[in-house]
């Protein structure tokens, strides 16, 4: 047998509240691209960060030709020759393309003296090779995400590397600019580097790469040359056998019962002209890549980012009527992406963060002191419908689990019971029995009335919930499709598949 | 209609970049309007004398802005580092030479101390300075015991020579900006000075050494503000309690002023602090020179540095749009 | 895999301990708090008997109640994560104003209410630029600190304005023996943490201080309690600098000299306030004033120089936010 040229051996991780990685072995050999694949939270970006020396493993070693070598930092992996092209791109938005590119390692003449001539050469080569027409001394400021991501993947390409990590590269990029990307990697394998690629779109991985190796909580769970492995059997393999709770073929289908009408909703160079009816007790998924504006538009919607322009309307008495976005916004709940960031308040009580939506409701007849009473009892209540695992309500949410935090939020604005409520990636981070509880929950909100909009980057998840998908592109929705589309569509679709589909038949 | 939009833009860029040479242009002819004398070479001579000590510790400070940050103790630097070198003069008889390289190690030092407590105690760099600030000129008050020290005729000589009629600390001031400008177009470390302005947490997934990068600047800063303050003390021509006092605070002012701005990452050693220290003393002068009130200027040059971070702010705010989706339609 | 109880009962006694440690957090600081005061109690009674004399004793309560009004303003300003440098100048100038219009004979009352809202009109503008313009709170209110201290010196000329004896008497009423600044004092105290604690903004203020993204997202006003801090601290630099002028019988610039801000940050920091915002309250910033105050007074009767006293002040405030920056990193 070959001796693979990196070897990464017996992988393990653990954050605090999971496993991320467990005893994770991966090899990849020289002039082969194997594609990296796992669901969200599966264990692929920490596995690459370790191997990118951002996150140093419990256990494990890392080896490369045989021999075992130690990642402390970022620079211990550049310095062997490991470029990582990060999905979250790592750029400085006041310095130019050619900075950018050299910051950690600019040639220089005379000791000190940086040598622009030699950087805007090898930039400029850099740049030919991937098609793109941007200059060098461009500011990074001033270019869009596709050439940003550009950037990002050209400052990989300098210098002696000889392993290339390149986590979903393709999300942002334009059809042109994935081609010559695809052309580039072959390049790059004809050279004899090793390329290990992520991604969620299956089609990518039987264009670009040899290999597959398949991620699942954390473990290994299949993998082989893309001969061996069939794209039914890949995602069978990223999702496994856990069920997460399926509604069935119990949907709403009425479209007689609208709760609320947002039109022309734009925000410059985001998104543009959303348009889009919800109804009541109805489950929306809005479907897309990272990137495509689900997330944003729901940002947009409820008012945490602003928006050039919107027209909402909003149901009264059974019928649609004008409304100020101000009134329709009060009636929408939000849980967001990132519950640590834009959710929690890590170093509060339980019962506080529970609270921190409806203290409006809370206070005592004509002053604004706090019913300290109600609020035990609704925190109680709550607790108790949602089943969170605490000591007392007064624990600190930090301490909390992933799955209980999430149910806090959750608990939080059914407190406040809203009319509408947006979840963006509820169950993100999430193990198997939290995601199938929080799903669960969410299923029972809507059968209760509250109409949802659902968004999640898990396909699975996102069939066995929704009522009907808002399909987006590059900040536009493109399809709007009712329960019953077949999951190729939707994945093709999100991927900006050729063939423009209209679906404005089925209604 | 596009067109319209497109002159607007155009004007809006034009003052994000040159907004700081038509305000000094505008003070310049306010005053030479309103005041005569102000448009001389003598006048011109003598206020730029005045400004160089500001120049140096001006360019410290930027450097400090580059990265996102502030050092408001440079001033105090400034005062501790030569009350060493006046101590060490008057009572232990050292030659001016060499207690001037012990007030460089010092202004070194004294910067080192503050990098030590920002990057590795990892508390807040404002605070931090804020600090000692306080402490650094308790200090020189109690060496000193708040006298003024009397420099020697040497050191007096050095502070008002000239050399072809412009007087020596302005060469020196104006050597060591081509010197620092060069550190930061053309070396890696000024270019990794600006790219922690962009955020510690990006540099560090780059690989930049963000620890050493940011403690090298404050001993830069520290290091530069004692030659602001050696060259403070021979123009006086002796250590006074006052020396430096303020001066950080005036140095903020002059580099927001000069287009650099206080998020970090942006603006440029020259001309951005040249400009920005001549406006304020040109603004100084000119007052003078209309006869107007002298606690009238410390009111106008906060006020002026109160414009002129909302414009910074504002601009911040303006540029901060991402764009994620190319717009089809252009 | 081979489940022994032993590893169930580590993992127990592990979530068990880390709850327990939180909870002791809280009650951490406090602790704190109380052990320096009586440290500083102990090792004042063995050096500074002195210190005991009732006259000495009523001083301080009446020193410390003019620094812990304005160390309660900066503690809502600390919650929300601001820093105001300006409540010092904002409070001579206030004063100042006060006095003139006394001086020009308005009623002292009118005099007094119009001193209060010039305060909360500066903080008006602090908080505009910080919630409207997202500018950065340590530079506006630092810039703001510098404009009030101009205006201030430029409307006296740099000398006291006196005000009247029925001023002073109305201010400096006594009840019990004790001034009704004291009282004033003890009510503001309790007032403000009941605010802080029990009532809807309350919550919110916290809320903002530590996570201002979670409290949007809960439709938190954000930036509209941001601004109220602002305006908060400004009013009650205001009523501070009615209560120092009387004491002093006049107002001039010299009130609110950079020092006092030293003194005003310690109290908070010292009271267990954190800088980084969600953390304190109003009760523990006016224990901290009574500390500070005591400090000043004891280094005053053991003659320390004022020099010294500003050097341990400076080294104070940076040692308490590096624990508080350490106790945060853990």
């Amino acid at each position: 047998m070959r001796v693979p040229f990196l070897r990464m051996k017996e992988i393990g991780k653990r954050f605090p509240g999971v496993q991320a990685l467990q005893d994770v072995t991966f090899d990849a050999f020289q002039g082969e691209a194997i594609a990296l694949l796992g669901a969200n939270g599966a264990g692929k970006s920490t596995l690459m960060n370790v191997l990118g020396g951002i996150i140093s493993p419990d256990e494990g070693v890392i080896q490369i030709n045989g021999k075992t070598i130690n990642i402390k930092t970022p620079k211990d992996a550049s310095e062997i020759g490991i470029a990582f092209v990060h999905q979250e791109m790592a750029l400085l938005p006041t310095m130019t393309v050619m900075d950018n590119m050299f910051i950690s390692d600019y040639p220089v003449s005379m000791k000190i003296k940086i040598n622009r001539a030699i950087m805007r050469k090898q930039c400029s080569e850099v740049l030919d090779l991937l098609g793109c027409r941007i200059s060098p001394e461009n500011y990074i400021r001033d270019l869009g995400t596709g050439d940003r991501q550009m950037v990002e993947i050209g400052r990989a390409l300098l210098g002696q590397n000889k392993i290339f990590i390149f986590d979903e590269p393709t999300s942002s990029l334009s059809k042109r600019e994935k081609l010559n990307l695809v052309r580039v990697i072959q390049k790059l394998k004809d050279e004899g580097m090793t390329v290990i690629y992520i991604t969620h779109f299956l089609n990518e991985v039987y264009e670009i790469c040899e290999r597959v190796s398949v991620l699942r909580s954390g473990q290994v769970v299949g993998g082989g040359t893309i001969e061996e492995v069939q794209m039914i059997n890949l995602v069978r393999l990223m999702v496994g056998e856990v069920k997460i709770e399926d509604r069935g073929t119990e949907r709403i289908t009425s479209v007689d019962n609208p709760i609320m009408e947002v039109s022309s909703l734009t925000r410059k160079g985001v998104y543009k002209d959303i348009n889009f009816t919800l109804h009541k007790g109805e489950i929306l998924g809005f479907w897309g890549l990272l990137g495509s504006g689900r997330t944003e538009v729901a940002r947009g919607v409820v008012g945490l980012d602003p928006v050039d322009s919107v027209k909402m309307k909003i149901s009264k008495n059974g019928e649609l009527q004008p409304a100020t976005p101000d009134t329709v916004r009060r009636q929408i709940g939000m849980v967001t992406e990132e519950r640590r960031v834009d959710g929690l308040f890590l170093p509060m009580s339980v019962k506080r963060n529970m609270s921190m939506a409806n203290l409006n409701n809370l206070i005592k007849k004509n002053s604004s002191v706090i019913d300290k009473s109600k609020e035990n009892l609704l925190c109680d209540e709550f607790v108790d419908r949602l089943n969170i695992q605490i000591s007392d309500k007064e624990q600190i949410v930090e301490t909390l689990s992933g799955g209980n935090q999430q149910k806090v939020i959750l608990g939080r604005w059914l407190e406040v019971n809203p009319s509408i409520l947006i979840m963006d990636e509820p169950t993100r981070g999430l193990d198997v029995s939290a995601k199938a509880e929080i799903a669960r929950i969410i299923v029972r909100i809507a059968k209760e009335g509250t109409s949802i909009i659902l968004i999640s980057s898990e396909i699975d998840e996102m069939m066995s919930l929704c009522d009907r998908f808002l399909v987006f592109n590059k900040g536009k929705i493109i399809a709007d499709l009712a329960y019953g589309v077949s999951e190729d569509k939707l994945v093709g679709l999100a991927a900006g598949a050729d063939e423009v589909i209209q679906e404005g038949d089925n209604e | 209609m596009n067109k319209v939009i497109a002159g607007k833009l155009d004007i809006k860029g034009f003052l994000f970049k040159y907004g700081f040479l038509v305000i000094m242009a505008g003070v310049v002819i306010f005053f030479s309007l309103s005041a005569p004398h102000f448009l001389s070479f003598t006048n011109f001579n003598s206020l730029i004398h005045a400004a160089a000590p500001l120049l140096v510790i001006a360019a410290g400070m930027a450097f400090i802005v580059f990265t996102g940050k502030l050092d408001i103790s440079l001033g105090s630097i400034a005062y501790l580092s030569t009350c060493i070198g006046a101590v060490l003069m008057k009572n232990h008889g050292f030659p001016p030479s060499v207690s001037f390289v012990v007030v460089l190690l010092f202004g070194a030092l004294l910067g080192a101390v503050n990098g030590f407590i920002v990057v590795f105690l990892k508390v807040n760099p404002l605070i931090t300075t804020l600090g000692t600030l306080t402490a650094f000129r308790g200090i020189g008050l109690i060496l000193t015991q708040s006298y003024e020290i009397r420099m020697p005729e040497i050191v007096r000589a050095f502070g008002t020579s000239r050399i072809g009629g412009v007087f020596m600390d302005v060469w020196l001031a104006l050597f060591l900006l081509i010197v620092l400008n060069f550190i930061h177009r053309h070396t890696a470390f000024g270019k990794q000075v600006m790219a922690l302005g962009n955020g510690e947490d990006v540099c560090r997934r780059l690989g930049i050494r963000v620890n050493l990068v940011m403690f090298t600047t404050f001993i830069l800063a520290g290091f530069l503000s004692s030659i602001g303050g050696i060259m403070s003390m021979a123009q006086i021509g002796e250590s006074t309690t006052f020396l430096g006092k303020g001066m950080e605070f005036t140095a903020v002012a002059a580099i927001v002023l000069g287009g650099i701005s206080l998020f970090g990452g942006e603006g440029r050693i020259l001309p951005g602090v040249l400009i920005g220290v001549l406006t304020l003393e040109l603004i100084r002068n000119g007052l003078n020179h209309l006869g107007a009130n002298p606690y009238l200027y410390e009111f106008v040059n906060g006020g002026i540095i109160f414009i002129a971070m909302s414009a910074d702010a504002l601009k911040a705010r303006l540029r901060g749009q991402v764009i994620l989706v190319a717009d089809e339609d252009t | 895999m081979k489940f022994d109880s032993n590893t169930v009962k580590l993992a127990c006694s592990k979530t068990d301990s880390i709850i327990k440690k939180y909870g002791e957090k809280r009650r951490y600081r406090k602790i704190v708090t109380v052990v320096v005061v009586i440290l500083i109690i102990a090792v004042i009674y063995i050096f500074v008997p002195r210190f005991f004399n009732p006259r000495n004793l009523k001083n301080i309560l009446v020193q410390s109640s003019t620094l812990g009004l304005m160390a309660i303003g900066m503690t809502l300003v600390y919650l929300t994560g601001g820093m105001d440098l300006s409540i010092p100048s904002v409070m001579a100038l206030s004063g100042i104003i006060g006095a003139i219009l006394m001086q020009s004979g308005v009623n002292p009352v009118i005099a007094a209410i119009i001193t209060i809202l010039a305060g909360g009109a500066v903080g008006a503008i602090n908080g505009l630029s910080v919630s409207a313009l997202k500018m950065i709170p340590f530079v506006v209110t630092l810039a703001m600190m510098q404009v009030m201290s101009g205006v201030s010196t430029w409307i006296t000329n740099s000398v006291s304005v006196v005000v009247p004896l029925s001023y002073i008497n109305i201010v400096l009423f006594k009840i019990a023996g004790l001034p009704l600044p004291v009282y004033i004092f003890i009510v503001i105290t309790a007032i403000s943490t009941f605010l802080c604690k029990s009532t809807l903004s309350g919550r919110w203020l916290y809320a903002v201080g530590i996570n201002m993204n979670s409290a949007k997202v809960c439709k938190i006003p954000a930036d509209r309690i941001v601004f109220f801090t602002y305006v908060f601290s400004g009013s009650l630099a205001g009523v501070t600098g009615i209560l120092l002028t009387a004491r002093l019988g006049a107002a001039g610039p010299l009130m609110g000299s950079s020092n006092v801000i030293l003194d005003v940050m310690s109290a908070a920091v010292v009271g267990g306030v954190s800088i980084y915002g969600g953390v304190g309250s109003p009760l523990g910033a006016a224990l901290g004033a009574v500390i500070i105050t005591v400090l000043n007074n004891v280094l005053n009767l053991l003659r320390v120089d004022f020099f010294p006293a500003q050097v341990i002040k400076g080294v104070l405030i940076i040692v308490f936010v590096a624990l508080d920056s350490f106790r945060r990193k853990k």
